[in-house]
């Protein structure tokens, strides 16, 4: 390689999570240094850096405003390949959950003067730019992102999770929340959304005793009204399941299912 | 060998015994369910388990594994080699073992996959007979409570308490010896004990769903109705994959910077194999996108014949045990039993 890649790392509306994760590589961080060199980088670089002819941009958060969208458009126009990492870049995030309610009232129980205040509705990434890949979750799990560069890096493709949470849960020797037959335990006053979300996290939650969130989104051929219904059969109340299954993605995909 | 009895008080101690030599994995009473487990002590098994919540396959076709690693610029590949250490399973359910039996026909006889044989090889099983139905049984109805061979040991529960060991191999024989003190021989008194027993375990696992047309109605094509039903209701979690015992289906991946403790080194890649589920539409599609089962009612279809039919027109025996762990397991409550008495019209 006669050059290091150059790259850029973006954060839009979220908490900033995910790029806390990458850091959190800790000295593994030195070892991707040695393969790509980060010339953009708002939370982590000291130095004054460049946005401009980047290799690989990777953007945390979802597009909020304007400001936002332009910025996405202009990042496009100067990167080869588009990486989005979390849940809010990919779906929208917890704060898609506004586009489901009204705005106004949204607003004024966040802010007590609404003049500065110039939230548009939440967009993923895909919905304003082009994206090449997603790292999915919330916060991103910091090994698969690491993979999905050396991948890149590499010249191969980044593995791709086509599969429910199911998968790795039973890989894992989990033991199941949504058995049928079984009664909710006490602590557990949701249902799990591991059937109809997108594997890759190694079943975190389900590992360390929660039921799956459904971070990572849906997968392709989820079967959402169904789940909606063993949900109801399980004693949950249709606002709390539409709650859950909106959490992360409910600005950006049928949120008309919530309706049924 | 010529079945022997032992004590349930005897038995805890020879397996004491055992474990001094080997590892032990045994089911334990584990999150509200019994699963296999390493033990350390006799007493941490739990003997009135039905069955585990995951079948015994998972000691030979491992969830996942690195099959091998190899050097991105000099090619060198390296083959895994599995944990060959001796163990034993001890509880194995006449279900699983008649499932392994099959498994072998595919890991072994068709295709020889030596990370499965290894395996296979280095492992003693222990069966324990079951005297009663467990949650989910129909393992009457597929004929695979009772196997002939593919253990090394089979205990059976007399009336008496007392317990009854069959050695099915000369490694199992060997298991006794040095502990021959601990058991007794059997004599001819003890004769209609056993037969009495045996009949009674017999009358419990009478089949009890109709499968004799079974092979008629699958030909025919009548079967459409019941996919299309399923099909509504189907998550396409591929639970009732991962805990069956003859489902084998694996995804295997090429995977870069594989190694961890040197992160970031891009020419060591490695392969890695881990359980896939026939009911995800990941898995049935191709380089350039095509998917050969695009719906949800042709997963099924295929999941339910191969079972059914497939299995049975190639190595003689059903592909289903009628453990039902999928049964238990499945989130909508799809029940393999129902499905079998709708196609067989009953």
């Amino acid at each position: 390689m006669s050059e290091k890649p150059r790259v850029g790392i973006f954060g839009m509306t979220s908490c900033y999570g995910c790029q806390l994760e990458i850091i959190n590589l800790e000295e593994n961080i030195l070892r991707l240094l040695d393969h790509v060199n980060i010339s953009y980088w708002r939370l982590a670089l000291e130095t004054p850096s460049d946005p401009k002819n980047l290799d690989i941009a990777i953007i945390e958060g979802s597009a909020s405003n304007q400001e936002e969208i332009e910025e996405l458009r202009e990042i496009r126009q100067n990167s080869k390949i588009v990486i989005t990492i979390g849940a809010c870049a990919a779906l929208g995030g917890v704060q898609g959950m506004r586009n489901l309610m009204n705005n106004e009232r949204v607003m004024s129980a966040a802010y007590s003067n609404l003049s500065g205040v110039r939230a548009t509705e939440v967009k993923a990434i895909h919905e304003v730019i082009k994206v090449d890949y997603a790292v999915r979750g919330c916060p991103i799990n910091k090994e698969e992102f690491a993979a999905a560069i050396l991948h890149l890096l590499a010249g191969t493709q980044p593995p791709a999770w086509n599969m429910p949470v199911c998968n790795e849960c039973k890989i894992k020797g989990n033991e199941c929340f949504f058995e049928r037959k079984k009664p909710l335990p006490h602590y557990q006053s949701r249902v799990c959304l591991g059937p109809i979300s997108e594997a890759g996290c190694g079943a975190r939650c389900p590992s360390n005793g929660m039921p799956c969130d459904g971070c990572r989104g849906w997968t392709e051929d989820a079967h959402v009204k169904q789940w909606i219904k063993e949900g109801l059969e399980r004693n949950q109340t249709i606002e709390d399941l539409a709650m859950l299954v909106h959490r992360y993605s409910g600005g950006t995909k049928d949120s008309e299912i919530a309706k049924e | 060998m010529i079945p022997r009895f032992i004590s349930q008080e005897a038995l805890k101690e020879w397996v004491e015994h055992l474990i001094t030599q080997f590892s032990v994995y045994a089911p334990v009473q584990e999150k509200g369910d019994y699963d296999f487990a390493k033990i350390a002590h006799a007493e941490e098994i739990a003997f009135d388990f039905d069955r585990t919540r995951m079948s015994i396959k998972g000691f030979f076709l491992k969830p996942e594994e690195k099959l091998m690693s190899a050097s991105a610029s000099k090619g060198d590949p390296v083959a895994s080699s599995p944990d060959t250490s001796k163990r034993i399973i001890f509880g194995a359910r006449p279900c699983d073992i008649t499932a392994l039996n099959l498994t072998d026909n595919v890991f072994v006889k068709d295709f020889y996959d030596p990370y499965y044989m290894k395996r296979r090889q280095s492992t003693i099983i222990i069966g324990i007979r079951c005297t009663e139905k467990c949650r989910t049984c129909f393992c009457g109805t597929m004929d695979s409570n009772n196997p002939l061979t593919g253990y090394d040991i089979m205990l059976t529960e007399m009336d008496t308490g007392e317990i009854l060991i069959q050695a099915g191999s000369d490694n199992g024989e060997k298991l006794f010896r040095g502990s021959r003190h601990l058991t007794r021989q059997s004599s001819e008194e003890d004769q209609s004990l056993i037969l009495k027993t045996f009949k009674k375990i017999t009358e419990t696992f009478t089949p009890d769903i109709p499968t004799t047309g079974l092979k008629a109605i699958i030909d025919l094509g009548r079967t459409e109705f019941l996919w299309k039903k399923y099909e509504k209701i189907c998550l396409s979690c591929g639970q009732c994959v991962f805990v069956c015992p003859t489902c084998w289906c694996f995804d295997v991946k090429e995977i870069v910077g594989a190694d961890e403790t040197d992160f970031g080194n891009l020419d060591k890649t490695a392969r890695i194999r881990r359980w896939a589920s026939c009911l995800y539409k990941d898995y049935h599609t191709v380089s350039g996108g095509h998917i050969f089962m695009p719906t949800v009612a042709s997963r099924l279809e295929n999941y339910y014949k191969h079972k059914l039919r497939g299995i049975p027109e190639k190595f003689g025996v059903w592909g289903c045990v009628g453990c039902g762990r999928c049964v238990s397991t499945c989130p909508v409550g799809i029940d393999i039993r129902e499905s079998l008495k709708e196609l067989t019209g009953d």
